[in-house]
């Protein structure tokens, strides 16, 4: 049976489900994200470099614009296919924005706010060496929206979103029939918090520095995948999230 | 909704492009074509740092970010299945692929379960024709022999023309909605044309307006300070 998306998520803050809808990502979703959300991650990035720190989200400078445009239309080009996905919380009637003084305004109805983001490369050689040459999916870019942001905006409910967005790298391999084989790379910028959140809080496997990777370069000791077996654990984990 | 940079052959516009876009189009090209050529980790790495490479601005278009947000009512689901060929094109092309992913894939079902049907039909028309074939065989009365033969006869006919009549129906049927959906495809695209033109006229008078605005303002001002002038001459 084709397993679904996740639909819910767990707001252990709040203890209750928060629904949540995981959708084909447009520009405008990005054009949002790079208006509104990615100028709160780079101010949260420069008050760190002010303390004398590096930025330490790996996505300080990113760009989700050109992202979802070009990087699709560069894969295209050498026969790859791109998937790019966009988790939609819901945000209430009544909200403010964060930038304007006075009483919340009223809406005519509730509005879906871009809450985190995925790019995946559908199809990518597998990370390990195996007698036939196998397919995975390759999770490249990948983004939850910092919680204060989403509750300036008035979304009051803002459950984690990284095992979720995981979650759909891992489907898509199932549902395209990679059984669930996929792997990425920590990016540095990330730092130790980045390697930890995917070694331990996810339970990913990590290659070892050196490691030869599918396109002839080495690694630098940052990727990491999960094999079929895993990818199987960690999407029946969610099982209650798939539906409503 | 399509980029600044449009990414069609051209075909779908009047007159040639100008030579700012030829060099937007080309740089695009180019720096595209090196990406690809490029490891992912890589590519994130250049998109991550601090430089960057230069790449063209490929903003959809100038709303404000709160015209970018949808109703939460109208999203629709993606589905973790494959695109077809002509959404993904699609998905390159910037368009909202998801209300059609799942029509497409509603209308691959409806086709997989009409074939289904298809395929036990056609064996129970066989196994009835071995049936009567048999008993043709086996019975030696004359008459029985007749019956059957009647039989036999009215099953294949009505075999022959259930046929007939289901390949009018598969032709017919998907050419009645295919109509259909062309027809409102045809209506939508002329209404977005029509809302396009409307937001640019909204556009335009907004900017007289500010425009208009702001000469009153100046002249306001003006008047203001006038007055002020008459007062402290009057006072003095």
């Amino acid at each position: 049976m084709l397993l679904k998306y996740a639909k819910r998520v767990w707001d252990s803050s709040s203890s209750t489900w928060v629904e949540i809808a995981i959708v084909h990502m447009t520009p405008e979703h990005a054009q949002y994200w790079d208006a509104v959300i990615q100028p709160a991650i780079r101010t949260i990035g420069n008050q760190e470099r002010r303390e004398g720190k590096k930025p330490s989200r790996a996505d300080h400078n990113w760009h989700w614009t050109r992202i979802r445009v070009l990087l699709p239309l560069a894969q295209s080009l050498i026969k790859r296919r791109c998937r790019a996905l966009t988790i939609l919380l819901r945000r209430d009637r009544i909200w403010q924005e964060p930038w304007e003084a006075g009483p919340p305004k009223p809406e005519d109805e509730p509005k879906a706010i871009p809450a985190a983001m995925v790019l995946l490369i559908e199809s990518y050689p597998w990370l390990l060496p195996t007698a036939r040459k196998r397919q995975s999916t390759f999770t490249w870019f990948m983004a939850a929206a910092p919680k204060k942001v989403l509750q300036g905006l008035g979304v009051f409910a803002t459950p984690s979103l990284g095992s979720i967005l995981l979650d759909t790298a891992l489907i898509t391999s199932m549902a395209l029939g990679y059984r669930g084989r996929m792997w990425l790379h920590a990016n540095r910028r990330g730092g130790q918090r980045l390697f930890d959140y995917y070694s331990k809080k996810c339970n990913l496997l990590n290659v070892s520095d050196g490691f030869p990777l599918p396109s002839g370069s080495l690694s630098d000791g940052r990727h990491f995948y999960a094999t079929s077996k895993i990818a199987k654990q960690l999407v029946n984990g969610l099982k209650q999230n798939r539906t409503l | 909704m399509k980029y600044a940079v449009s990414l069609d052959d051209g075909s779908e516009r009047e007159g040639h492009r100008t030579p700012a876009e030829e060099v937007t189009l080309e740089m695009l090209s180019r720096r595209v074509w090196a990406l690809a050529q490029m490891d992912p980790t890589t590519v994130a790495d250049i998109l991550g740092g601090d430089e960057g490479i230069p790449l063209p601005d490929v903003s959809p278009s100038n709303l404000a970010p709160e015209k970018l947000l949808r109703p939460w009512d109208s999203v629709v689901r993606a589905s973790p299945e494959a695109l077809t060929d002509r959404q993904y094109k699609k998905f390159l092309q910037g368009e909202d692929i998801s209300s059609e992913a799942i029509i497409e894939s509603d209308m691959a079902r409806t086709y997989a379960a009409a074939k289904n049907l298809e395929i036990s039909s056609g064996i129970i028309s066989v196994l009835v024709l071995l049936g009567l074939l048999v008993a043709f065989s086996i019975v030696k009365s004359p008459a029985s022999k007749e019956a059957a033969l009647i039989g036999g006869a009215l099953v294949l006919a009505f075999t022959v023309v259930w046929r007939l009549f289901q390949s009018a129906m598969r032709y017919v049927v998907p050419r009645r909605s295919l109509e259909t959906v062309i027809t409102e495809l045809t209506v939508l695209k002329a209404r977005a044309k029509e809302d396009a033109v409307i937001q640019r006229a909204q556009a335009e008078q907004l900017k007289s307006l500010e425009v208009e605005v702001t000469r009153v303002r100046a002249e306001a001002a003006e008047a203001r300070a006038e007055a002020a002038h008459l007062r402290a001459r009057r006072t003095s």
